[in-house]
């Protein structure tokens, strides 16, 4: 299931207001911002696993996707660029 | 996912390492073998003429206008964006050179041998050309300029992704590196080649 992170009727981010334990049944209410993680759209966390994942090689990346290091390496610039902003 | 229109107007973004590597070098060596057999003799990074020469002018003259170029613009990329490969532009202005090269083998069918021979006539009288010859220069001509274009467009292209800035003033950058290396190739490499 996919955690939706943009409000579907204005687009504005979600905030978590209740986190609930599986085990014991506690509840915690308040208002958490989402981890800047969660706030990237599902294929910019993709993204950022996968390169992980590669030991950090944007080499490896492009041969996975089956495209050329320079753009994988522009996709990785405008993300860094995106989260400096979200920063 | 990489389009066709991707393949045929910006291979540097599509294309893996290894085959622009491959590609890039058979592109080269294609150039060299094309100048050689059909006696274009490049005076210029975008400009040629016919004239016979030997292998080892052609090998130096078509690796110098790559290198030329390849070196500008890799310069002042990096002034826009310093993770700028070299490699990146190197790729990028040989898959430019492509259009050239089918350019070249146009002119030098169209214009045939006889007319080659009046071109290299520095006394030519432009009367003296038939009318049959002339229509086939002025039709190699058009056809010409469209892959001029097409060159460019390849370049440019090339350019963005491999510098990958938004700035406007990457054409500007683009437009004086292309300037700067064809006045040192006509002025300095070509004369010393000759």
């Amino acid at each position: 299931m996919k955690l939706p992170v943009c409000c579907p009727s204005c687009d504005a981010t979600l905030t978590v207001t209740q986190l609930k334990c599986d085990v014991c049944a506690t509840e915690v209410s308040g208002h958490y911002e989402l981890p800047l993680f969660l706030q990237l759209n599902r294929e910019e966390q993709e993204f950022i696993m996968t390169f992980f994942l590669e030991s950090g090689s944007i080499k490896e990346m492009a041969k996975q996707a089956n495209t050329s290091y320079p753009t994988m390496r522009n996709k990785m610039d405008d993300m860094i660029e995106k989260i400096k902003k979200m920063q | 996912m990489a389009s066709t229109k991707d393949y045929f107007f910006n291979p540097v973004k599509v294309m893996s390492d290894t085959n622009q590597l491959v590609t890039g070098s058979a592109i080269l060596i294609i150039s060299i073998l094309v100048s050689y057999v059909f006696c274009i003799d490049n005076d210029g990074v975008y400009h040629s003429g016919f004239a016979s020469r030997a292998l080892l002018f052609q090998l130096l003259s078509n690796v110098s206008i790559v290198l030329l170029p390849t070196i500008f613009l890799f310069l002042g990329g990096k002034l826009f964006n310093k993770g700028t490969r070299f490699v990146d532009i190197t790729n990028a202005v040989l898959f430019s050179r492509i259009p050239l090269l089918v350019g070249y083998v146009i002119g030098a069918i169209c214009i045939g041998p006889t007319l080659q021979e009046k071109l290299r006539n520095e006394k030519l009288d432009p009367f003296s050309i038939p009318t049959n010859e002339l229509m086939k220069l002025a039709i190699s001509g058009l056809l010409v300029l469209p892959l001029l274009v097409y060159s460019f467009i390849l370049l440019v292209n090339g350019l963005r992704t491999a510098i990958h800035s938004k700035k406007s003033m990457l054409y500007a950058m683009f437009a004086v590196g292309i300037i700067v290396s064809e006045i040192l190739y006509r002025y300095l490499v070509y004369p010393y080649l000759n």
